[in-house]
Protein backbone atom coordinates (compact mmCIF):
# COMPACT_ATOMS: atom_id res chain seq x y z
CA UNK A 1 0.00 0.00 0.00
CA UNK A 2 1.62 3.11 -0.69
CA UNK A 3 2.41 5.65 1.59
CA UNK A 4 1.03 9.52 2.12
CA UNK A 5 4.57 10.83 0.35
CA UNK A 6 4.07 8.19 -2.31
CA UNK A 7 1.00 9.16 -3.45
CA UNK A 8 1.87 13.15 -2.55
CA UNK A 9 4.61 12.58 -5.08
CA UNK A 10 2.41 10.60 -7.63
CA UNK A 11 -0.12 13.66 -7.68
CA UNK A 12 2.10 16.20 -8.11
CA UNK A 13 4.47 14.66 -10.75
CA UNK A 14 1.12 14.66 -12.57
CA UNK A 15 0.13 18.20 -11.54
CA UNK A 16 3.71 19.69 -12.79
CA UNK A 17 2.45 19.16 -16.63
CA UNK A 18 1.21 23.17 -16.44
CA UNK A 19 4.23 24.21 -14.33
CA UNK A 20 5.00 27.54 -16.15
CA UNK A 21 8.50 29.72 -16.58
CA UNK A 22 9.70 31.23 -13.15
CA UNK A 23 9.12 34.50 -15.09
CA UNK A 24 5.47 33.83 -15.80
CA UNK A 25 2.97 35.74 -15.43
CA UNK A 26 4.24 39.26 -16.79
CA UNK A 27 3.74 41.44 -13.15
CA UNK A 28 3.64 44.56 -15.63
CA UNK A 29 1.05 43.22 -17.82
CA UNK A 30 -1.26 42.38 -14.88
CA UNK A 31 -0.99 45.23 -13.55
CA UNK A 32 -1.65 47.15 -16.33
CA UNK A 33 -4.67 44.58 -17.03
CA UNK A 34 -6.15 45.42 -13.59
CA UNK A 35 -5.72 49.00 -13.59
CA UNK A 36 -8.11 48.62 -16.59
CA UNK A 37 -10.32 46.38 -15.16
CA UNK A 38 -11.19 48.83 -12.68
CA UNK A 39 -11.23 51.97 -14.67
CA UNK A 40 -13.62 50.31 -17.05
CA UNK A 41 -15.91 47.42 -15.40
CA UNK A 42 -17.53 50.33 -13.10
CA UNK A 43 -18.99 51.17 -15.75
CA UNK A 44 -20.77 49.05 -17.11
CA UNK A 45 -22.84 48.49 -13.92
CA UNK A 46 -23.12 52.28 -14.24
CA UNK A 47 -25.46 51.71 -17.48
CA UNK A 48 -26.55 48.62 -15.83
CA UNK A 49 -28.17 50.38 -12.98
CA UNK A 50 -29.18 53.48 -15.54
CA UNK A 51 -30.69 51.44 -17.85
CA UNK A 52 -32.56 49.85 -14.75
CA UNK A 53 -34.20 53.37 -13.87
CA UNK A 54 -34.92 54.57 -17.05
CA UNK A 55 -38.46 54.96 -18.87
CA UNK A 56 -40.14 54.35 -21.78
CA UNK A 57 -42.37 57.46 -23.31
CA UNK A 58 -40.89 56.82 -26.80
CA UNK A 59 -44.64 54.68 -27.98
CA UNK A 60 -46.57 57.30 -25.64
CA UNK A 61 -45.31 60.27 -27.34
CA UNK A 62 -46.47 58.88 -30.73
CA UNK A 63 -49.85 57.85 -30.71
CA UNK A 64 -49.79 56.65 -34.40
CA UNK A 65 -46.80 54.11 -34.42
CA UNK A 66 -48.23 53.06 -31.07
CA UNK A 67 -52.13 51.91 -32.92
CA UNK A 68 -50.64 50.16 -35.50
CA UNK A 69 -48.33 48.24 -33.17
CA UNK A 70 -50.84 47.42 -30.72
CA UNK A 71 -52.73 45.13 -33.11
CA UNK A 72 -49.31 43.15 -32.68
CA UNK A 73 -47.63 44.12 -29.73
CA UNK A 74 -48.50 44.42 -25.81
CA UNK A 75 -46.85 47.26 -23.81
CA UNK A 76 -46.05 46.22 -20.65
CA UNK A 77 -45.58 48.71 -17.28
CA UNK A 78 -42.21 47.41 -15.72
CA UNK A 79 -43.05 48.64 -12.45
CA UNK A 80 -40.09 47.20 -10.63
CA UNK A 81 -37.04 45.49 -10.69
CA UNK A 82 -36.74 41.46 -9.77
CA UNK A 83 -32.68 41.15 -8.65
CA UNK A 84 -31.50 37.61 -9.12
CA UNK A 85 -28.28 36.13 -7.69
CA UNK A 86 -27.24 33.82 -10.24
CA UNK A 87 -23.96 31.90 -11.64
CA UNK A 88 -23.12 35.50 -13.78
CA UNK A 89 -21.51 33.02 -16.07
CA UNK A 90 -24.16 30.33 -17.01
CA UNK A 91 -25.46 29.73 -20.14
CA UNK A 92 -29.12 30.81 -18.36
CA UNK A 93 -27.99 34.60 -17.66
CA UNK A 94 -27.03 34.45 -21.11
CA UNK A 95 -29.94 32.73 -22.56
CA UNK A 96 -32.79 34.73 -20.66
CA UNK A 97 -30.67 38.72 -20.22
CA UNK A 98 -31.84 41.34 -22.77
CA UNK A 99 -28.75 43.06 -24.71
CA UNK A 100 -28.10 46.25 -24.87
CA UNK A 101 -28.72 48.05 -28.34
CA UNK A 102 -26.74 51.15 -27.74
CA UNK A 103 -25.94 52.64 -23.95
CA UNK A 104 -27.74 56.13 -23.24
CA UNK A 105 -25.95 58.96 -23.56
CA UNK A 106 -26.47 61.78 -20.82
CA UNK A 107 -26.34 65.28 -22.57
CA UNK A 108 -26.24 68.36 -20.36
CA UNK A 109 -29.27 71.21 -20.21
CA UNK A 110 -29.55 74.37 -18.64
CA UNK A 111 -32.36 74.49 -15.98
CA UNK A 112 -34.79 71.66 -14.15
CA UNK A 113 -37.24 73.15 -17.17
CA UNK A 114 -35.19 72.11 -19.83
CA UNK A 115 -34.69 68.97 -18.45
CA UNK A 116 -38.74 68.27 -18.49
CA UNK A 117 -38.79 69.63 -21.45
CA UNK A 118 -36.51 67.14 -22.90
CA UNK A 119 -37.52 64.46 -20.94
CA UNK A 120 -41.15 64.51 -21.02
CA UNK A 121 -41.91 64.89 -17.29
CA UNK A 122 -40.90 66.74 -14.03
CA UNK A 123 -37.69 66.05 -12.14
CA UNK A 124 -39.18 65.47 -8.25
CA UNK A 125 -36.25 66.64 -6.54
CA UNK A 126 -35.66 66.19 -2.71
CA UNK A 127 -37.32 69.10 -0.32
CA UNK A 128 -35.38 70.94 2.45
CA UNK A 129 -32.05 70.89 2.94
CA UNK A 130 -31.13 67.33 2.09
CA UNK A 131 -28.51 68.24 -0.40
CA UNK A 132 -26.51 72.04 0.35
CA UNK A 133 -26.73 73.23 -3.17
CA UNK A 134 -29.17 72.83 -6.36
CA UNK A 135 -28.14 70.38 -8.85
CA UNK A 136 -26.96 70.58 -12.26
CA UNK A 137 -29.59 68.34 -14.85
CA UNK A 138 -28.73 66.18 -18.23
CA UNK A 139 -31.22 63.87 -19.60
CA UNK A 140 -30.24 60.47 -21.55
CA UNK A 141 -32.07 59.69 -24.67
CA UNK A 142 -34.11 57.09 -24.71
CA UNK A 143 -32.60 53.33 -25.43
CA UNK A 144 -33.40 50.01 -25.47
CA UNK A 145 -32.52 46.29 -24.48
CA UNK A 146 -33.62 43.32 -26.82
CA UNK A 147 -33.91 39.65 -26.13
CA UNK A 148 -34.29 37.15 -28.90
CA UNK A 149 -35.55 33.66 -27.46
CA UNK A 150 -33.96 30.88 -29.01
CA UNK A 151 -36.56 28.19 -27.97
CA UNK A 152 -34.08 25.36 -28.48
CA UNK A 153 -31.54 26.62 -25.52
CA UNK A 154 -34.94 27.36 -23.21
CA UNK A 155 -36.05 23.70 -23.42
CA UNK A 156 -31.96 22.81 -23.13
CA UNK A 157 -32.36 24.71 -19.92
CA UNK A 158 -35.50 23.71 -18.84
CA UNK A 159 -34.80 19.63 -19.17
CA UNK A 160 -31.34 20.54 -17.25
CA UNK A 161 -33.19 22.27 -14.46
CA UNK A 162 -35.99 19.50 -14.34
CA UNK A 163 -38.78 21.05 -15.98
CA UNK A 164 -40.28 19.99 -19.25
CA UNK A 165 -38.82 21.27 -22.23
CA UNK A 166 -42.32 20.22 -24.53
CA UNK A 167 -43.60 23.31 -21.95
CA UNK A 168 -41.48 25.90 -24.66
CA UNK A 169 -43.93 26.72 -27.02
CA UNK A 170 -42.33 26.56 -30.71
CA UNK A 171 -44.02 30.23 -31.47
CA UNK A 172 -41.04 31.30 -28.93
CA UNK A 173 -38.64 30.75 -31.50
CA UNK A 174 -37.04 33.96 -32.55
CA UNK A 175 -39.47 36.58 -30.69
CA UNK A 176 -37.89 39.59 -29.53
CA UNK A 177 -38.65 40.56 -26.33
CA UNK A 178 -37.78 44.80 -25.82
CA UNK A 179 -37.18 46.83 -22.98
CA UNK A 180 -37.89 50.01 -23.41
CA UNK A 181 -35.32 52.76 -21.68
CA UNK A 182 -34.99 56.48 -21.01
CA UNK A 183 -35.33 59.27 -21.10
CA UNK A 184 -33.45 59.78 -17.68
CA UNK A 185 -33.31 62.96 -15.87
CA UNK A 186 -29.91 63.15 -14.01
CA UNK A 187 -29.54 65.97 -11.06
CA UNK A 188 -25.85 66.11 -10.60
CA UNK A 189 -25.33 67.13 -7.13
CA UNK A 190 -21.64 67.83 -7.25
CA UNK A 191 -20.52 63.82 -7.45
CA UNK A 192 -23.60 62.69 -5.88
CA UNK A 193 -25.78 61.65 -9.00
CA UNK A 194 -29.73 61.07 -8.81
CA UNK A 195 -31.42 59.88 -11.67
CA UNK A 196 -35.30 59.41 -12.10
CA UNK A 197 -37.33 57.98 -15.33
CA UNK A 198 -41.58 57.15 -15.66
CA UNK A 199 -41.31 53.21 -15.46
CA UNK A 200 -40.02 51.44 -18.18
CA UNK A 201 -41.86 49.20 -20.57
CA UNK A 202 -41.36 45.47 -21.62
CA UNK A 203 -42.63 45.17 -25.80
CA UNK A 204 -44.14 41.53 -26.49
CA UNK A 205 -46.22 39.73 -28.68
CA UNK A 206 -49.31 40.01 -27.78
CA UNK A 207 -50.33 36.30 -27.02
CA UNK A 208 -46.91 35.73 -25.33
CA UNK A 209 -47.36 33.78 -22.04
CA UNK A 210 -45.22 36.58 -19.48
CA UNK A 211 -45.61 34.23 -16.49
CA UNK A 212 -44.91 30.53 -18.36
CA UNK A 213 -41.33 32.84 -19.47
CA UNK A 214 -40.92 33.85 -16.16
CA UNK A 215 -41.47 30.74 -14.34
CA UNK A 216 -38.88 28.97 -16.78
CA UNK A 217 -36.26 31.49 -16.92
CA UNK A 218 -36.76 31.30 -12.50
CA UNK A 219 -36.27 27.42 -13.21
CA UNK A 220 -33.43 27.39 -15.65
CA UNK A 221 -31.27 29.60 -13.02
CA UNK A 222 -31.76 26.70 -10.35
CA UNK A 223 -35.01 27.79 -8.47
CA UNK A 224 -37.60 24.65 -7.52
CA UNK A 225 -40.65 24.31 -9.58
CA UNK A 226 -42.67 25.28 -6.79
CA UNK A 227 -40.51 28.65 -5.95
CA UNK A 228 -40.32 29.26 -10.22
CA UNK A 229 -44.46 29.04 -10.12
CA UNK A 230 -45.33 31.59 -7.34
CA UNK A 231 -42.81 34.03 -8.35
CA UNK A 232 -43.77 33.73 -12.43
CA UNK A 233 -47.28 33.89 -11.62
CA UNK A 234 -46.52 37.38 -9.26
CA UNK A 235 -44.34 38.31 -12.18
CA UNK A 236 -47.13 37.79 -14.88
CA UNK A 237 -49.27 39.86 -13.18
CA UNK A 238 -46.74 42.46 -12.13
CA UNK A 239 -44.09 42.01 -14.42
CA UNK A 240 -40.85 43.26 -13.44
CA UNK A 241 -37.53 43.46 -15.01
CA UNK A 242 -34.70 40.78 -14.62
CA UNK A 243 -31.55 41.83 -13.10
CA UNK A 244 -28.67 39.38 -13.00
CA UNK A 245 -26.16 39.74 -10.38
CA UNK A 246 -23.50 37.36 -9.72
CA UNK A 247 -23.85 35.28 -6.66
CA UNK A 248 -19.82 37.23 -5.53
CA UNK A 249 -21.49 40.18 -5.24
CA UNK A 250 -24.94 38.78 -2.99
CA UNK A 251 -23.25 40.12 0.09
CA UNK A 252 -22.81 43.51 -1.55
CA UNK A 253 -26.94 43.89 -2.19
CA UNK A 254 -29.69 44.90 1.32
CA UNK A 255 -32.52 46.32 1.06
CA UNK A 256 -34.11 49.46 2.54
CA UNK A 257 -37.36 50.88 3.15
CA UNK A 258 -39.01 54.03 2.46
CA UNK A 259 -41.79 55.58 3.70
CA UNK A 260 -43.64 54.73 -0.22
CA UNK A 261 -42.00 50.76 -0.38
CA UNK A 262 -38.88 49.20 -0.67
CA UNK A 263 -35.12 49.84 -2.57
CA UNK A 264 -32.32 48.21 -2.82
CA UNK A 265 -28.92 49.08 -2.23
CA UNK A 266 -25.54 47.79 -4.14
CA UNK A 267 -22.32 48.75 -2.32
CA UNK A 268 -18.85 49.40 -3.86
CA UNK A 269 -20.87 49.52 -7.16
CA UNK A 270 -17.63 51.77 -8.95
CA UNK A 271 -15.18 52.12 -6.32
CA UNK A 272 -14.84 51.72 -2.02
CA UNK A 273 -17.63 53.47 -0.40
CA UNK A 274 -19.42 54.36 -3.07
CA UNK A 275 -23.15 52.73 -3.72
CA UNK A 276 -25.80 53.04 -5.98
CA UNK A 277 -29.41 52.89 -4.48
CA UNK A 278 -32.82 52.10 -6.52
CA UNK A 279 -36.21 52.12 -5.28
CA UNK A 280 -39.69 53.42 -6.52
CA UNK A 281 -42.10 56.02 -6.01
CA UNK A 282 -45.36 57.25 -6.87
CA UNK A 283 -44.77 56.36 -11.34
CA UNK A 284 -41.33 57.08 -10.58
CA UNK A 285 -38.05 54.78 -10.53
CA UNK A 286 -35.28 56.45 -8.62
CA UNK A 287 -31.56 55.67 -8.43
CA UNK A 288 -28.80 57.17 -6.23
CA UNK A 289 -25.56 56.95 -7.21
CA UNK A 290 -22.28 58.32 -5.09
CA UNK A 291 -20.49 57.74 -1.69
CA UNK A 292 -24.11 57.27 0.03
CA UNK A 293 -24.75 55.98 3.48
CA UNK A 294 -28.33 53.84 3.64
CA UNK A 295 -29.39 56.18 5.94
CA UNK A 296 -28.83 58.96 3.49
CA UNK A 297 -30.50 57.36 0.73
CA UNK A 298 -33.68 57.07 3.10
CA UNK A 299 -33.63 60.83 3.84
CA UNK A 300 -33.22 61.60 -0.26
CA UNK A 301 -36.31 59.03 -0.61
CA UNK A 302 -38.47 60.31 2.23
CA UNK A 303 -37.70 64.16 0.93
CA UNK A 304 -38.55 63.42 -2.73
CA UNK A 305 -42.30 61.81 -2.22
CA UNK B 1 8.78 27.25 2.65
CA UNK B 2 9.51 28.38 -0.53
CA UNK B 3 10.80 32.11 -1.08
CA UNK B 4 7.57 33.10 -2.47
CA UNK B 5 5.67 31.85 0.60
CA UNK B 6 8.50 33.30 2.85
CA UNK B 7 7.82 37.15 0.70
CA UNK B 8 3.99 36.65 0.68
CA UNK B 9 4.33 35.81 5.02
CA UNK B 10 6.62 38.85 5.34
CA UNK B 11 3.56 40.79 3.54
CA UNK B 12 1.22 40.47 5.34
CA UNK B 13 2.98 41.13 8.98
CA UNK B 14 2.40 45.11 9.07
CA UNK B 15 -0.76 45.54 7.37
CA UNK B 16 -1.47 48.79 9.84
CA UNK B 17 -2.30 50.73 6.40
CA UNK B 18 -3.35 48.27 3.12
CA UNK B 19 -0.77 49.05 0.23
CA UNK B 20 -2.67 47.20 -2.56
CA UNK B 21 0.47 47.67 -4.79
CA UNK B 22 2.99 45.69 -2.92
CA UNK B 23 -0.04 42.88 -1.94
CA UNK B 24 -0.71 42.58 -5.90
CA UNK B 25 3.24 42.20 -6.35
CA UNK B 26 3.96 40.02 -3.34
CA UNK B 27 0.98 37.18 -4.54
CA UNK B 28 0.24 38.10 -8.38
CA UNK B 29 2.75 35.07 -9.60
CA UNK B 30 1.71 32.76 -7.21
CA UNK B 31 -2.05 32.94 -7.55
CA UNK B 32 -1.72 32.83 -11.64
CA UNK B 33 0.07 29.80 -11.00
CA UNK B 34 -2.70 28.38 -8.56
CA UNK B 35 -4.88 28.56 -11.02
CA UNK B 36 -3.14 27.52 -13.96
CA UNK B 37 -2.46 24.25 -12.08
CA UNK B 38 -6.29 23.63 -12.02
CA UNK B 39 -7.23 24.79 -15.35
CA UNK B 40 -4.44 24.04 -17.62
CA UNK B 41 -4.51 27.25 -19.81
CA UNK B 42 -2.14 30.39 -18.86
CA UNK B 43 -3.71 32.96 -21.02
CA UNK B 44 -7.03 32.07 -18.80
CA UNK B 45 -5.07 31.89 -15.70
CA UNK B 46 -3.99 35.45 -15.99
CA UNK B 47 -7.20 37.03 -16.74
CA UNK B 48 -8.41 34.99 -13.35
CA UNK B 49 -5.86 36.12 -11.53
CA UNK B 50 -6.59 39.65 -12.26
CA UNK B 51 -9.70 38.80 -11.93
CA UNK B 52 -9.15 37.61 -8.42
CA UNK B 53 -7.15 41.12 -7.31
CA UNK B 54 -10.17 42.93 -8.66
CA UNK B 55 -12.36 41.51 -6.49
CA UNK B 56 -10.21 42.27 -3.71
CA UNK B 57 -10.10 45.37 -4.54
CA UNK B 58 -14.04 45.43 -4.52
CA UNK B 59 -14.06 43.88 -1.06
CA UNK B 60 -12.43 46.09 1.51
CA UNK B 61 -13.26 43.77 4.50
CA UNK B 62 -10.69 41.52 2.76
CA UNK B 63 -8.08 43.64 3.04
CA UNK B 64 -6.34 42.85 6.03
CA UNK B 65 -3.62 41.13 7.59
CA UNK B 66 -5.18 38.17 6.46
CA UNK B 67 -5.69 38.90 2.73
CA UNK B 68 -3.05 36.12 1.54
CA UNK B 69 -5.58 33.34 2.91
CA UNK B 70 -8.26 35.27 0.98
CA UNK B 71 -6.26 35.49 -2.46
CA UNK B 72 -5.50 31.96 -1.64
CA UNK B 73 -9.20 30.63 -1.07
CA UNK B 74 -10.63 32.93 -3.62
CA UNK B 75 -8.10 32.24 -6.67
CA UNK B 76 -8.43 28.37 -6.27
CA UNK B 77 -12.48 28.35 -5.93
CA UNK B 78 -11.93 30.77 -9.10
CA UNK B 79 -10.15 28.32 -10.69
CA UNK B 80 -12.54 25.08 -9.94
CA UNK B 81 -15.72 26.93 -10.82
CA UNK B 82 -14.21 28.21 -14.26
CA UNK B 83 -13.42 24.31 -14.78
CA UNK B 84 -17.01 23.35 -13.58
CA UNK B 85 -18.33 26.38 -15.79
CA UNK B 86 -16.38 25.03 -18.59
CA UNK B 87 -17.59 21.66 -18.28
CA UNK B 88 -21.21 22.73 -18.43
CA UNK B 89 -20.62 25.22 -21.37
CA UNK B 90 -18.74 22.63 -23.25
CA UNK B 91 -21.81 20.35 -22.54
CA UNK B 92 -24.17 23.07 -23.67
CA UNK B 93 -22.35 23.57 -26.81
CA UNK B 94 -22.21 20.25 -28.02
CA UNK B 95 -25.59 19.98 -27.50
CA UNK B 96 -25.93 22.98 -29.72
CA UNK B 97 -23.73 22.13 -32.56
CA UNK B 98 -20.86 24.39 -31.78
CA UNK B 99 -17.52 23.38 -31.90
CA UNK B 100 -15.08 25.74 -30.52
CA UNK B 101 -11.77 23.49 -30.74
CA UNK B 102 -8.73 25.19 -31.69
CA UNK B 103 -5.05 23.98 -32.49
CA UNK B 104 -2.84 25.08 -30.26
CA UNK B 105 0.48 24.61 -32.18
CA UNK B 106 2.48 25.92 -29.81
CA UNK B 107 1.70 22.66 -27.64
CA UNK B 108 2.52 19.01 -28.37
CA UNK B 109 -0.55 17.23 -28.51
CA UNK B 110 1.34 15.03 -25.70
CA UNK B 111 1.22 18.26 -23.79
CA UNK B 112 -2.29 19.34 -24.34
CA UNK B 113 -3.65 15.64 -23.43
CA UNK B 114 -2.01 15.61 -19.97
CA UNK B 115 -3.32 19.08 -19.60
CA UNK B 116 -7.09 17.71 -20.54
CA UNK B 117 -6.67 15.03 -18.25
CA UNK B 118 -5.53 16.80 -15.20
CA UNK B 119 -8.99 19.13 -16.08
CA UNK B 120 -11.06 16.13 -16.41
CA UNK B 121 -9.46 14.77 -13.27
CA UNK B 122 -10.25 18.22 -11.06
CA UNK B 123 -13.49 18.70 -12.25
CA UNK B 124 -15.08 15.14 -11.08
CA UNK B 125 -13.65 15.52 -7.66
CA UNK B 126 -15.55 17.12 -4.86
CA UNK B 127 -14.88 21.11 -5.06
CA UNK B 128 -12.61 20.87 -2.03
CA UNK B 129 -10.56 18.14 -2.98
CA UNK B 130 -9.51 19.82 -6.16
CA UNK B 131 -9.20 23.00 -4.06
CA UNK B 132 -6.48 21.07 -1.91
CA UNK B 133 -5.01 19.18 -4.43
CA UNK B 134 -3.90 22.60 -6.25
CA UNK B 135 -2.73 24.49 -3.74
CA UNK B 136 -0.83 21.46 -2.16
CA UNK B 137 0.85 21.39 -5.77
CA UNK B 138 1.85 24.83 -5.65
CA UNK B 139 3.70 24.02 -2.51
CA UNK B 140 1.48 25.19 0.40
CA UNK B 141 1.76 24.14 4.26
CA UNK B 142 -0.47 22.46 5.96
CA UNK B 143 -0.40 25.86 7.88
CA UNK B 144 -1.06 28.07 5.04
CA UNK B 145 -3.70 25.42 3.65
CA UNK B 146 -5.80 25.68 6.76
CA UNK B 147 -5.82 29.28 6.34
CA UNK B 148 -6.85 29.74 2.75
CA UNK B 149 -9.36 27.32 2.99
CA UNK B 150 -11.03 28.24 6.60
CA UNK B 151 -10.04 24.14 7.32
CA UNK B 152 -9.10 23.42 10.89
CA UNK B 153 -5.28 22.79 11.13
CA UNK B 154 -5.19 19.71 12.79
CA UNK B 155 -7.52 18.15 10.59
CA UNK B 156 -5.79 19.36 7.06
CA UNK B 157 -3.58 15.81 6.72
CA UNK B 158 -6.21 13.59 6.61
CA UNK B 159 -8.46 16.07 3.69
CA UNK B 160 -5.17 16.27 2.26
CA UNK B 161 -4.25 12.52 2.05
CA UNK B 162 -7.83 11.78 1.55
CA UNK B 163 -8.55 14.93 -1.56
CA UNK B 164 -4.98 13.17 -2.53
CA UNK B 165 -5.62 9.77 -2.78
CA UNK B 166 -9.37 10.62 -4.49
CA UNK B 167 -7.48 12.44 -7.27
CA UNK B 168 -4.94 9.31 -7.61
CA UNK B 169 -8.14 6.98 -8.03
CA UNK B 170 -9.95 9.03 -10.22
CA UNK B 171 -7.16 9.55 -12.44
CA UNK B 172 -6.18 5.74 -12.55
CA UNK B 173 -9.92 4.82 -13.32
CA UNK B 174 -10.59 7.35 -16.44
CA UNK B 175 -6.39 7.04 -17.48
CA UNK B 176 -4.53 4.02 -16.05
CA UNK B 177 -1.32 4.36 -13.82
CA UNK B 178 0.76 5.48 -16.61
Amino acid sequence: MATHEQIEQWVNRRMITADPSATWPDLAAGWTDLERRIATRPRGRLIWAACAVAACVAMLAQPAPRAVAQRYWDQVVLGRIQVLIADYDGAAVSVFSPEMQHPPEARAVPSREAASNAAGFSPRVPTGDVFTAPPTYSVTDVASARLRLRTPAIRYLAAQSGASASEVPDSWNGVVLEVRVGPVIIADYDGTLLLQSLPFQLIKPVDFDLALFYRLAFRSLGMSERDAGLLGGDLGLSPALLMFMPKEDRELLHEFKTRTGTGMMIAEVYGPGKTVAIWSGRDRVYALFGPVSRDFVISVANAIE
Amino acid sequence: MSGDTEAAAAADAPAQTFDFDDVFRTHYRRIARVIVRVIQDPSRAEELAVEVFWKLWRHPRAQGPQCSGWLYRTAVRTAVDELRTRARREKYERWLGIDRHVDDPERSRETAEDRTRIRTVLAALRSQDAQLVALRAEGLSYEELAQALNLKSTSIGTMLRRAQESFRQEYIKRYGDA
